[in-house]
């Protein structure tokens, strides 16, 4: 019985792993397109150095590291969310969860890569490795973040499985040879027996439980490396936890934004109802909260203790970047409340546009906690050139950045040509009506 | 609609904001050549030389810009003509330096200042800039003692007279200092009585090199006669800098021990994650056995049939 219902939801799901619209090949093209330019960019930089950045002495990171904190903390939000709902075996999660996977993997893969861009000597990356020293923030986020990659690969391919063995056996799927032999060889002979469903079950519970864990610890450990510091805006006891609800209300934004884009995509309305982006709207709501508690209790603190730094620093923050403050702090954060906390309000447009809004208050967040804590050092900088006291990204880094979202979005569909969007295996178990969470 | 609204205002205010943030490193256009300006300053060394020094940088509307390999040159004013020195070009940081010795060929004022003078000549991107500066050649000399215990700097100040006699010179304020990374650490402020002479007890916490080494820097800054004098020594009266203090493991870069508790902390965080996934990883092995010896234990069925 239960075969027969993972068949027809194979057939289903079938086309988009067969085909690809000629809409999906502009799609595929214009990823690559920005893909390249992130290339040309990156050519540029290693043959003319870092001069052509608008990284200079005094602000020595920009949006690189922006962009790195920005797609770890997506990347954790993935884990926490997939996670989570696996734990407490919420049943409208799977139709979703899958997205919250890929996610995780995807932007983990691409996060660091920002980290090397930032570096300017990058024959000297293997002495990170070498002579590591564990005193160091940055190698406690190098052991961190490769562990996260390893815990990660690992949970998508336990939750895989199922959907991998369906795959190889179903005759009726119209892909090449290869790719049925790559499916057999990752489906690693299962075929459902109940001693193997038992061990996927506690490699899969498991594997949960320790990516959350590992989440919260590494971007924990993500914001240690500013809070050990002494700078003015950094220096804080609650930025380890900040950064984590930071985290997972950003990837929160990125998984609607997914779930909205493969609905219409892949025509999965019938799977991804109103009720989904509700439900995952609430979490974002929930994290919302949580997000404006910190910010407001953060820069509270620093107004109130009159340090003379922090007080430099909150100045330039409402005089410089007022408006990137407005957005990501005020907006940022009331908008999800607004749209999702009143009922007329709720509709799937409008959480998505909440979730992009979401998204970009957030990379102004992080962009905030960067670069004005730079631009206000201990020691003054006197006789020295504009470009060298304030900080603005350069067309390089601008198309680093867009090359960066552009390979996101092309792995993401990737992704979805090779192992269906939903999980085919788990949807035949109905879904959605009770234990649903509500206001 | 109401909500379609308020999203396109956050938007158009996001706009701004990045705009804002994306025009700041840009140059305005120049129609014609943009402005130089230029520091001038003579400073007397302890080597009986006069150092001269020309800063040269170029205005724009978001600051200034050191101009690099620009030639400077270097003269000094006569009775009636101006004597040409020489030529130097600016460096990476704007800066062009030129020695003369401070002997009596230069004449005087009649305050008996010797007035130099650095000139760039501009072209056409950048205009012309000249500055101009006198002093009367003086002298610092900078020596230690030592006196019951109580360690002394001593600062003796002498001026060139027009005649090539040196005299004591009059009171005057001095400062010593101890070059550091990026400024001169004041260790005193001394004035000097009307023989030239004045001392300072030198401090005992000051940090020198890994042997004590330290450099001793006495100044006069923009006198109205002697303009810059400075004058510098060594001792070894420093603090010795260790490097490395093996019994005291900390988190400091040059400590090759991490402390204790972190060792500990990071080996049981390692194990407990990388033991689950080695279990995790073992579950999938066993997975893969299982699958495998279910499909020998049935000859002659394949994985489907076995499924089904």
């Amino acid at each position: 019985m239960s075969d027969i219902t993972s068949d027809n939801m194979l057939k289903e799901f079938a086309p988009q792993l067969e085909r690809t619209s000629n809409l999906g090949k502009v799609w595929i093209g214009f990823l690559i397109f920005g893909v390249c330019m992130g290339l040309f960019a990156l050519y540029t930089q290693v043959t003319k150095g870092h001069i052509v950045t608008g990284m200079r002495d005094n602000v020595v990171w920009g949006v690189y590291i922006v962009n790195f904190i920005f797609f770890m903390g997506i990347s954790y939000a993935g884990a926490l969310i997939s996670g989570t709902l696996h734990l407490f075996h919420a049943e409208w999660r799977k139709p979703i969860i899958r997205m919250a996977e890929f996610i995780t993997v995807i932007s983990l893969l691409i996060g660091p890569l920002y980290i090397m861009l930032c570096v300017g000597r990058l024959d000297r990356l293997p002495n990170l490795v070498l002579f590591g020293r564990i005193q160091s923030p940055i190698t406690w986020d190098v052991i961190a973040i490769s562990s996260d990659i390893f815990g990660c690969f690992i949970f998508l391919y336990l939750a895989l499985l199922r959907d991998l063995s369906k795959l190889r056996d179903f005759s009726e799927l119209k892909v090449p040879a290869w790719q049925k032999k790559m499916y057999k060889i990752l489906a690693l002979g299962y075929t459902g027996t109940p001693e193997q469903q038992k061990r996927l079950k506690h490699a899969t519970d498991i594997m949960a439980a320790m990516v959350i864990a590992i989440a919260i610890i590494v971007y924990s450990v993500l914001a240690w490396i500013f809070s050990v510091t002494l700078q003015p805006g950094w220096h804080s006891t609650i930025f380890g936890p900040y950064f984590v609800i930071a985290a997972v209300y950003s990837g929160t934004g990125v998984l609607i934004l997914a779930m909205a884009v493969f609905r219409k995509v892949y025509h999965l309305e019938e799977h991804i109802t109103l009720k989904h982006f509700v439900n995952v709207g609430v979490i974002m709501l929930v994290l919302a909260a949580f997000f404006g508690y910190f910010t407001f209790s953060e820069y509270l603190t620093k107004w109130y203790g009159s340090e003379k730094n922090d007080e430099m620093l909150i100045k330039i923050l409402f005089k410089d970047y007022y408006l990137f403050f407005i957005f990501s702090n005020y907006v940022g954060v009331l908008l999800p409340l607004i749209v999702v906390g009143f009922k007329r309000f709720r509709s799937i447009r409008n959480i998505t546009i909440t979730a992009v809004v979401v998204i970009i208050a957030l990379w102004m967040n992080r962009y905030l906690i960067v670069v004005p804590t730079l631009e206000s050092p201990y020691l003054p900088i006197e006789d020295a050139r504009e470009a060298w006291r304030h900080y603005s990204a350069t067309w390089v880094e601008w198309t680093l950045t867009a090359g960066g979202v552009a390979s996101f979005c092309l792995f993401f569909t990737i992704a979805s040509k090779f192992i269906p969007i939903v999980q085919v295996s788990e949807l035949k178990e109905e879904p959605i009506e009770p234990g649903d969470i509500t206001l | 609609m109401q909500m379609q609204k308020i999203i396109i205002i956050l938007f158009a205010i996001a706009s701004v904001a990045g705009f804002k943030q994306s025009v700041a490193q840009k140059e305005a256009a120049k129609t014609g050549p943009s402005e130089t300006v230029m520091k001038f300053s003579c400073t007397s060394t302890s080597d009986d030389s006069i150092q001269l020094k020309a800063i040269v940088s170029v205005k724009h509307e978001e600051g200034a810009t050191l101009l690099v390999n620009a030639p400077i040159s270097f003269s000094v004013k006569m009775t009636e003509t101006v004597q040409v020195l020489g030529k130097a070009k600016t460096n990476e940081q704007g800066i062009a330096f030129f020695k003369v010795p401070a002997h009596n060929r230069f004449t005087r004022n009649e305050v008996q200042l010797i007035t130099f003078k650095a000139a760039y000549e501009g072209n056409d991107k950048f205009t012309a800039a000249e500055g101009e500066s006198a002093l009367k050649p003086a002298k610092l000399s900078v020596s230690f003692y030592e006196e019951d215990s109580v360690r002394y700097v001593k600062v003796e100040a002498t001026q060139l007279n027009a005649d090539g006699k040196e005299t004591p010179l009059g009171p005057v304020d001095i400062t010593v200092s101890v070059p550091r990374m990026f400024s001169m650490l004041k260790l005193a402020s001394i004035s000097l009585d009307s023989t030239g002479i004045g001392t300072a007890e030198f401090p005992t916490n000051i940090i020198g090199d890994s042997l004590g080494n330290l450099t001793i820097v006495a100044l006069v800054e923009d006198n109205e006669v002697y303009g810059n004098v400075q004058g510098q020594a060594t001792n070894t009266w420093g603090l010795h800098k260790h490097l490395i203090s093996p019994d005291r493991p900390s988190r400091e870069l040059w400590t090759p021990i991490a402390p204790l508790w972190m060792i500990i902390t990071l080996i049981i965080m390692l194990a407990g994650v990388w033991g689950h996934y080695i279990y995790a990883i073992v579950q999938l092995i066993l997975i893969n056995k299982s699958g495998k010896v279910k499909a020998e234990a049935i000859p002659g069925k394949n994985t489907k049939s076995i499924n089904s």
